[in-house]
């Protein structure tokens, strides 16, 4: 598997293959005598945006401190050990509504959408 | 498809009918527009163009508020999809609203509808390169499409549309910007 060609910027789905964003960062850890391995993938704005330059990283990751307070502060980690099939999708096995990662898509369907007629 | 092709064709057959007779050599203006049904329906004519321009720019305008949901929920990974309730995937469903509301400032600012139809029309002639050449490596993509890669022939047909566009917008855009 080539990290970058076939995990990187891939759909990630939860356990009941509901999409919740892409893998917009990859954590490996060094060890010494031994070959690197991945231990979480990032999702989020702020992974994304770090991508960009540490600069952009930065103010990303302040108004998401701003908008959703200190736990949105950085991007959301999924251990690799969750991982249960890579293949077009990634699927780990998480319920996405016991994480951050759309505390803002919940925000938006409260404040918003819920408030428009036929919604 | 076919109804679609059927409907431009037959628009195209009856401006040529209705405009040359009358020495209208370019369409200038919208205004222009109705009086290709006038000379056969009278006034109701004018009713019926008015009638068919609205549910045409009403059924493109949500067309493409929907394209630009799709386009940013698959980047993002987000959920999406028409046939979800709204509350299932919010952050499509807002994408959608607001292309849709932002789509309305450059005209109610006073631009020419005709003039931004033109130049958007050139404009996505030259963005097809940029759109097409990734589906192009995708399609060729083992890993990705197994026995349904693309053969010699499909790459070609595929390379010789690129081509052409991109040169038709080389072509247009300097003739939009510098009128003409």
């Amino acid at each position: 598997m080539e990290l970058i060609r076939d995990l990187l910027d891939k759909q990630v789905v939860d356990r009941q293959q509901t999409k919740i964003g892409k893998v917009d960062g990859i954590i490996m850890q060094l060890r010494r005598g031994e070959p690197p391995r991945i231990v979480f993938v990032e999702i989020g704005a702020i992974a994304l945006a770090r991508r960009l330059g540490p600069r952009v990283g930065y103010w990303v990751s302040r108004i998401a401190r701003r908008l959703g307070g200190e736990k949105s502060r950085k991007p959301y980690r999924i251990p690799w050990n969750k991982v249960r099939d890579i293949g077009v999708d990634i699927e780990f096995d998480i319920d996405v509504q016991n994480t951050t990662i759309f505390d803002w898509q919940d925000w938006l369907r409260e404040k918003i959408i819920c408030r428009i007629p036929g919604a | 498809m076919g109804f679609g092709c059927t409907i431009s064709i037959a628009v195209l057959i009856v401006a040529a009918l209705i405009f040359g007779p009358r020495g209208i050599e370019q369409v200038e203006d919208y205004h222009q527009l109705p009086l290709m049904l006038v000379p056969i329906f009278g006034f109701w004519g004018f009713v019926l163009f008015a009638a068919s321009l609205g549910i045409a720019c009403l059924g493109a305008c949500l067309e493409i508020a929907l394209q630009q949901a799709y386009l940013v929920a698959q980047g993002f990974g987000w959920n999406w999809g028409k046939d979800l309730r709204p509350s299932d995937d919010p952050g499509f469903t807002v994408v959608y609203s607001l292309s849709m509301f932002l789509s309305a400032i450059p005209i109610a600012c006073g631009l020419d509808p005709l003039k931004l139809t033109i130049f958007s029309m050139a404009l996505t002639a030259a963005s097809l390169p940029l759109t097409v050449v990734p589906f192009l490596f995708l399609m060729n993509d083992k890993a990705y499409v197994k026995e349904f890669r693309n053969g010699k022939l499909a790459n070609a047909a595929v390379l010789f549309v690129i081509a052409l566009g991109f040169l038709l917008a080389i072509v247009t855009i300097p003739l939009e910007i510098f009128g003409s």
